[in-house]
């Protein structure tokens, strides 16, 4: 794929495979390619199960990649660490810390040269930019869901990671809340712009946020469908958003793409309507053509 | 007012408490009929069933004949708890009368010790004078000893009582010693966990009487100091090698059971190994470890019983022996009252161990 | 039936070949008659200006026309590093007809096909979407043709799974595709998509030929088509192949550049059926990988 130039993030051909019960292997994701630009935000859609969130936990490193490559920053990605900081659906912060400990164990582990006073202050300007400036020191049950993910969003973005990985990270939350975390992280990322992968199955959500929205189709052997570039300009508010006449047109795109996968989820059996095959090279190619399969020499 | 009453619901709710609640609702008026038809329920229910317990007891053991003369009802074990408890005020006047007369003698030894020294100033001839000093010397000594002699009495229920539970705080000690770090790494360790598995598996069912003869061999070769006597160092070895397995396999389940998603945060962050061990693995897994050591300490408190039993450690279970081999009927009343004090003491132990747990389980609801 | 004939969109075909450095126009379906005059006068550099470019940029390209409300597309047929001809296919795009032409190709930083260039007439949403879309190798009209690097004809756009845009096609009336691949050396160019509806069809036959050996000898085999209104051409057309260098597709084959063939009887189409369903003209694109000529996409009006 290199024939259209380098980026940021790669991800070339990602295949994650399980073998099921008759020892075959089944591949949940076959193929999912996708590049980033420094400071872009990209979301990826899909139908739950789909596998979207089998390509952010590879890209995490936190699921081994059956096969495919993927390169942050010019070099091979292997392994979690902190440079691609993730915030789950659930916020995973360790319930016997306080939010401030539970910030303050990534600052500890990526700032290792900084004196206490320093840490203390950056845990403290991480917490306050997500608005807990007043929750510093309550311990996560005594938090409400929102205020956990804020944490959990604080702890990542303490990490000043090269890229931020969400998966699925307002989830969990009611509506109201949930817009409200969105724009804390909207205007988080206007001040310090990380490059951001997003699962969601949230179209809205995904149109407010994102560059670019990725949808994939539905699994086993989910990949990239379609790309929808969203070219709101940044600042967004979500009233101008909401008012500009293609918001809508990119909602239906989104939503005739999912729907689309549902119909050929549940209706593909509609003898009606058989599935016209492309045309391909012959499956054997040998025997039926002299010339050199085009499929084969394409291969680049 | 309000304060204090939720400081003390609180308090019932960590001890694990919580069926006197509405006595303490009760007392402040809130909603009385509820709170009077939930004392009914749970609290005054229980005690009329424990009345009808002692009513069955005593029906039956009225009824049953044996060597030592009629089977103990309540009311004769309720007569021998006051002998035993009279026993203790006893001993402790007697203990008190030995010292005052001890201190009296290493007085008079001194006073006596004195004078002949004064005796031995006086110049005569020197045989005399090194015959009065010998005495002065044998005064001094014997009123050292009298300072310094200590008393021999029966021990006494408290001292049985206070000896049994150092012991199985030993046997405990040295339990969770060896079980926290094997747990930890069965937990850690798959490979580990498999190797240890089946020394796990075997040492596991057997039964405490059967370690006792070994606890006692070994003592007795390799233990040569003086500092604890060797029964009660093998009752602690037998109470370790029983209740060790409980902490072990709930460590282990702790530590192998961590949230995935506490995992992940350790990766993403490539935390050290001592790190993610202290900050994150045995945080985790506390609660388990706990529900481990409780019912560790269950187990600990009952092998004691039997390994003093046989060893003849000074405590409860030596206690129940004695009164066995003392062939009367007081006895075997007195039994009957040890069985009582073994049972509240477990109880105790238990509700201590619940309390702990509470508090370092991060995941309970905050309190009432 | 036949009367649909007069709704197709295509105007009429050229090839342009390079002689002495310069591209010349070699053949021509006739009847584009002065359109070729007007789009020299819309296009100040003239109309060779831009097929010169097209050939040194081995990118296919469209110009609009709005005097003429007509469009040209212009495609190179490369061969090996060269670029031996130059197809142009002039569409109507007046009246009331819904239609797309689009060109898709590749773009900096991104590992998808996005919309290089496209005229859309009689569509709303889908036109304002497309620039906004793109489709990675396999997915959808263009991922597919790319994956597969062979032109791929797609009947019920609306339905179709692999037509990713299907609904907004469905509900805008397009139902037929046809895809060609622009290939230089083994590496994709660019990805052109003809759709258009049944009622008004940018051309009444879409053919992909492959070469096949049979028995002893190399045949050229219609693997796919979509026929518009053309039922006795449909009829006639399911099981045919040619010997290699047999009839102008197989002569596009043999010699490696496009064919334009025309002639108001429809003889020329040397096709059962043509005749009947009144089609008079025909182009033949030679898809080149490599050394080898890949397949052949046939256009028939």
């Amino acid at each position: 794929m290199s024939q259209f130039g380098n980026s940021y993030v790669e991800l070339d051909r990602l295949v994650k495979a399980y073998p099921n019960p008759r020892g075959e292997a089944t591949r949940v994701v076959d193929g999912f390619s996708t590049k980033i630009a420094e400071g872009e935000f990209v979301s990826v859609i899909g139908h739950s199960g789909c596998g979207k969130s089998t390509v952010l936990t590879m890209l995490a490193g936190l699921n081994d990649v059956t096969s495919g490559n993927i390169i942050l920053a010019g070099k091979e990605v292997s392994g979690a660490g902190p440079d691609r900081a993730v915030v789950f659906q659930s916020p995973c912060l360790l319930p016997w810390m306080s939010a401030f400990d539970n910030v303050m164990l990534g600052v500890k582990r990526c700032y290792p040269k900084a004196t206490r006073l320093e840490r203390k202050q950056l845990v403290e300007y991480f917490l306050s930019i997500v608005g807990l400036g007043d929750a510093m020191h309550k311990y996560p049950k005594e938090l409400s869901g929102g205020m956990q993910q804020r944490v959990g969003i604080a702890r990542a973005i303490a990490l000043r990671p090269k890229m931020l990985l969400l998966d699925e990270p307002f989830g969990k939350l009611d509506s109201l809340t949930r817009m409200d975390l969105q724009e804390t992280v909207l205007n988080l990322l206007n001040e310090h712009r990380i490059t951001t992968m997003m699962i969601t199955h949230d179209v809205d959500e995904a149109i407010f946020m994102s560059d670019r929205v990725v949808m994939m189709t539905n699994g086993p052997r989910a990949k990239v469908g379609q790309v929808l570039d969203i070219p709101f300009e940044r600042p967004r508010n979500r009233v101008d958003v909401l008012g500009d006449e293609m918001y809508y047109d990119f909602r239906g795109c989104l939503i005739d793409f999912l729907e689309g996968q549902d119909r050929r989820k549940h209706g593909e059996p509609d003898a009606s309507m058989p599935e016209p095959k492309p045309v391909t090279k012959p499956e054997t190619v040998q025997d039926l053509m002299l010339v050199q399969s085009p499929a084969e020499v394409s291969a680049v | 007012m309000k304060k204090f009453k939720h400081i003390l619901l609180k308090t019932l709710d960590v001890a694990a408490l919580s069926v006197f609640e509405p006595i303490v609702r009760l007392c402040y008026g809130e909603d009385p009929r509820a709170q009077l038809r939930k004392i009914g329920k749970f609290i005054l229910i229980p005690i009329v069933a424990f009345i009808l317990f002692l009513g069955v007891w005593h029906v039956t053991a009225s009824g049953i004949e044996t060597k030592f003369g009629k089977m103990p009802t309540p009311g004769v074990t309720w007569e021998q708890t006051k002998v035993m408890v009279g026993q203790v005020f006893e001993n402790r006047r007697s203990e008190k009368a030995f010292y005052v007369e001890q201190k009296t003698k290493a007085q008079e030894h001194e006073t006596k010790a004195a004078q002949y020294a004064a005796a031995a100033e006086l110049p005569k001839n020197a045989s005399q004078k090194e015959a009065f000093l010998a005495e002065s010397n044998a005064q001094a000594e014997l009123a050292v000893n009298a300072r310094s002699a200590t008393f021999a009495g029966t021990p006494t229920i408290i001292y049985r009582v206070v000896h049994s539970l150092k012991t199985v705080f030993l046997g405990f000690m040295l339990a969770t010693l060896i079980a926290l770090p094997i747990g930890i790494l069965c937990g850690l360790n798959p490979v580990f966990m498999a190797a240890a598995s089946p020394i796990i598996q075997i040492f596991k069912p057997v039964s405490p009487v059967a370690w006792v003869p070994i606890a006692m061999i070994l003592v007795g070769a390799l233990y040569s100091g003086s500092s604890m006597q060797p029964a009660m160092l093998s009752s602690a070895i037998v109470v370790a090698m029983c209740s060790l397995w409980p902490t072990l396999t709930n460590t282990a389940l702790g530590v192998a059971s961590i949230d995935k998603d506490h995992l992940n945060v350790a990766k993403v962050l490539r935390l050290g190994w001592w790190t993610r061990l202290f900050k994150i693995v045995i945080p985790s897994s506390l609660p388990l470890i706990f529900a481990g050591l409780r019912i560790s300490l269950g187990v600990g408190w009952m092998v004691l019983i039997a390994a003093e039993l046989l060893v003849q450690n000074p405590g409860l279970g030596q206690f129940v022996w004695d009164r066995f081999q003392d062939n009367s009927a007081a006895a075997f009343g007195q039994i009957f009252v040890a069985i009582f004090i073994i049972g509240i003491i477990g109880f105790f132990l238990d509700r201590t161990m619940i309390i702990l747990q509470r508090s370092v389980s991060f995941d309970a609801p905050a309190g009432a | 039936m036949p009367a649909h004939a007069d709704n197709t969109l295509v105007i009429g075909a050229e090839v342009w070949s390079p002689v002495d450095g310069a591209m010349v126009r070699m053949a021509a379906a006739p009847s584009i008659g002065d359109l070729q005059d007007r789009f020299r006068a819309g296009q100040p550099e003239g109309l060779s200006v831009l097929v010169e470019n097209s050939a040194a940029d081995k990118l296919p390209t469209l110009l609009k026309l709005d005097d003429a409300d007509a469009i040209a597309w212009v495609w190179p047929v490369i061969d090996r590093d060269q670029v031996n001809s130059v197809v142009v296919m002039y569409f109507s795009n007046a009246g009331d007809v819904t239609a797309a032409v689009e060109l898709w190709s590749g773009r900096p930083g991104r590992s998808e096909l996005c919309l290089a260039d496209a005229c859309y007439t009689g569509l709303g949403r889908f036109a304002k979407l497309s620039p906004h879309i793109s489709f990675p190798k396999g997915s959808g009209l263009p991922g597919l043709t790319w994956e597969t690097n062979i032109p791929q004809v797609l009947e019920g756009l609306g339905t179709s799974p692999t037509f990713m845009r299907a609904t907004g096609a469905e509900s805008e009336g397009l139902g037929v595709g046809f895809a060609l691949p622009c290939i230089a050396g083994s590496s994709l160019q660019a990805v052109t998509l003809l759709l258009s509806g049944t009622a008004s069809p940018i051309a009444r036959a879409y053919e992909t030929w492959l070469p096949q050996q049979r028995g002893d000898s190399l045949r050229l085999a219609r693997i796919d088509g979509a026929y518009i209104a053309s039922p006795a051409l449909e009829k006639a057309s399911t099981q045919l192949d040619v010997p290699a260098g047999d009839t102008w597709i197989g002569r596009a084959w043999a010699t490696r550049k496009p064919e334009v063939v025309c002639d108001s009887t429809g003889q020329s189409l040397e096709r059962k059926g043509a005749v009947e369903d009144g089609l008079t003209s025909g182009t033949a694109i030679p898809i080149i990988i490599l050394d080898d000529v890949a397949a052949v996409a046939v256009i028939m009006w």
